[in-house]
């Protein structure tokens, strides 16, 4: 395993790194930025856009949301390229009350149809329970739902295009060139979005479910997929600087949440669970958080020297996450103490040490590097947790 | 014309050369295999890249060999010698892949793969370049040479050979080729690589119709079918 000399990330990347004269394929690609005449780039995108318009008697395009900062600037662009866009969303059963207004504000501050899907929750519970056993991660049959049920919506009503925002595969490790404009396929969903694990993962001796109950977990048939129904990501065709955009998003009502285990206060905004629970899961499998993307995102933007940034990892991981919160998700998921003690005892290895009665005190923003406390806002407290549904706005 | 892919295989996982310079990673070997399975695909190369004292070649070839996909594989790298012969005993391939022994006098490996395996089992590999003048390059010494040193009987004893543009490699256009005219070849049983995705798809000519065309890895980086590439054609 060897580190890259200009940032955080190593080649035991689960996305795959590699190292050309000591810099890794992430900073490569992320110096293209630099390069690519973007209005160039943006001429293709209007290209795509045209090709879409009219072709679907519906809508021109989906934009598959969580309610995240990222989703409101998508569709801030979405709309500049006059297209008519869905949002589609995957109701994960996990955001609070600010993950639900900052859904329902997207959807009425942009004036736009949406379609929320539900799953069926003794299913979706199952699942998660399977995923947990096998592969110690919570958000697989999520992650499955959110990457397919899009691509179903565009089949059904024959809608041309589904957009998403940043190709995490290039921004994070480079996979691929910008000029490459790698689309959404199938691979790259179980590659990059399941990790290698798709429902069939889940099935067998895992869940006891229907199999009827998991069609949207499954990718539709490619067949046909590539000429009628593209998937694009907006990263390849601008200059992505996610911070910076999602800053920007406070301007159409986007509520930042206030977080103590990344300086990020937009990524995954009004989640229950992604940094108290998920991240801690993410750093028993992988060994790290995701304030390690977070670091290296700002570092390549030069918003953070290197120097500054050993110690500001150090600073976030050891961050604890409380005990209470903890198992406030598995007595959501109906999982008994004594399930949860066993899953303690054998799933909670070297993360263990970040389980604590109290969470840790908030790291203050006069704490960060200068380069990142003009883009960081405070964020809010959310109040309610692990929501089914709720409209999020007082009329 | 028929249409495969380039899947570069080493240390357990497979990559994306550019340009002959820089390698990207790509993924697990088997989902590839699997997605480009649905692609139905008529030919998937495996190139295992092969330096001096490569102590995972042999493990490399222990994990192909479990790999499982229902197109016809290649397989290429490391085959320079009759003793090299014998560790691919067991591969789940159809064809293997020569480009160092293209160079040698000696015509011992080939001659032994074709009483072993069959006239078809042989495809030649030569990357070429034109960044300089017009080289090839000899993976054995690891650097572009004179065309003038592949050896002509070699060649004749292939039954395809691919042309690897490594000017052009991991781009959607730029083959050249010019490489053809430059190469005393027989012209018939030809495969191009290197900067040929967006020629298929736009169902553009490159002037000599090949036999077959590698798109490298770029079948992975969109939502194809068959229907998506055979029907630009």
């Amino acid at each position: 395993m060897a580190q890259c000399k200009a940032c955080l990330y190593t080649t035991d990347h689960p996305f795959g790194l590699t190292l050309t004269d000591g810099l890794c394929s992430g900073c490569i690609t992320h110096r293209e930025k630099y390069s690519i005449n973007w209005d160039n780039k943006y001429q293709e995108l209007e290209s795509i856009a045209n090709w879409a318009k009219g072709r679907s008697k519906s809508y021109d395009c989906i934009v598959p949301v969580i309610g995240d900062a990222e989703d409101y600037y998508v569709v801030s662009k979405v709309l500049e390229l006059d297209l008519n866009p869905l949002i589609v969303s995957v109701n994960s059963y996990f955001l609070n009350d600010i993950g639900w207004a900052n859904l329902q504000n997207l959807i009425t501050y942009f004036d736009l149809d949406s379609w929320i899907h539900n799953p069926e929750i003794y299913t979706y519970k199952e699942l998660i329970k399977t995923s947990l056993r096998k592969y110690n991660h919570m958000y697989l049959p999520w992650l499955q739902l959110h990457t397919s049920f899009p691509v179903h919506v565009a089949k059904e009503k024959k809608i041309p295009l589904i957009v998403w925002g940043a190709n995490q595969a290039v921004e994070q490790v480079g996979k691929f060139s910008h000029h490459d404009k790698a689309e959404m396929s199938s691979w790259s969903r179980v590659e990059h979005d399941l990790f290698g694990n798709d429902i069939e993962a889940l099935m067998g001796n895992g869940a006891q479910v229907n199999e009827r109950k998991i069609n949207y977990y499954r990718y539709p048939s490619i067949t046909n997929l590539g000429k009628n129904i593209r998937g694009i990501y907006l990263s390849n065709y601008m200059h992505w600087d996610p911070i910076k955009q999602n800053h920007s998003t406070l301007a159409f009502g986007f509520i930042p949440e206030s977080n103590r285990y990344t300086f990020d206060p937009y990524e995954r905004a009004g989640s229950s669970v992604y940094y108290g629970v998920h991240d801690l899961l993410k750093y028993e499998r992988l060994g790290y958080k995701k304030i390690k993307d977070h670091i290296t995102r700002d570092l390549r933007h030069g918003r953070i020297q290197f120097a500054e940034s050993e110690h500001l990892l150090r600073l976030y991981m050891a961050q604890k996450t409380s005990l209470f919160q903890f198992k406030a998700f598995f007595d959501w998921l109906q999982v008994s103490d004594s399930g949860f003690e066993w899953y303690l005892g054998h799933k909670i290895l070297r993360s263990k040490e970040l389980l604590a009665p109290e969470c840790s005190e908030r790291i203050l923003i006069s704490e960060l590097p200068s380069g990142l406390q003009e883009l960081v806002s405070p964020g809010q407290e959310p109040s309610e947790l692990y929501l089914k549904f709720y409209k999020g706005i007082h009329i | 014309m028929r249409i495969g892919t380039t899947l570069l295989f080493q240390d357990g996982y497979c990559y994306q050369s550019y340009g002959w310079n820089m390698l990207r990673p790509l993924g697990t070997l088997q989902n590839a295999l699997n997605h480009l399975d649905k692609y139905e695909l008529d030919e998937i190369s495996i190139i295992r890249p092969v330096r001096d004292n490569d102590y995972y070649y042999k493990k490399d070839l222990q994990r192909l060999k479990k790999a499982k996909s229902s197109t016809p594989l290649a397989f290429g790298g490391g085959i320079r010698s009759l003793d090299d012969i014998m560790i691919l005993e067991g591969l789940p391939v159809e064809r293997f892949i020569l480009s160092s022994v293209l160079f040698d006098k000696d015509l011992s490996v080939i001659k032994r793969l074709h009483s072993k395996y069959g006239e078809q089992s042989i495809v030649g590999f030569i990357p070429f370049s034109f960044k300089n003048q017009f080289e090839v390059f000899n993976s054995r010494k690891n650097c572009f040479q004179s065309a003038h040193s592949i050896n002509e009987s070699a060649l004749q004893l292939c039954d395809e050979v691919v042309l690897h543009d490594c000017d052009a490699e991991g781009r959607n256009i730029g083959f050249n080729a010019g490489v053809v005219s430059n190469l005393e070849i027989n012209s018939n049983n030809l495969i191009f690589s290197g900067g040929v995705s967006e020629i298929v798809r736009n169902g553009e000519s490159i002037g000599i119709e090949p036999k077959s065309i590698l798109i490298e890895n770029k079948i992975l980086h969109r939502e194809n079918s068959k229907k998506t590439y055979y029907g630009a054609m």
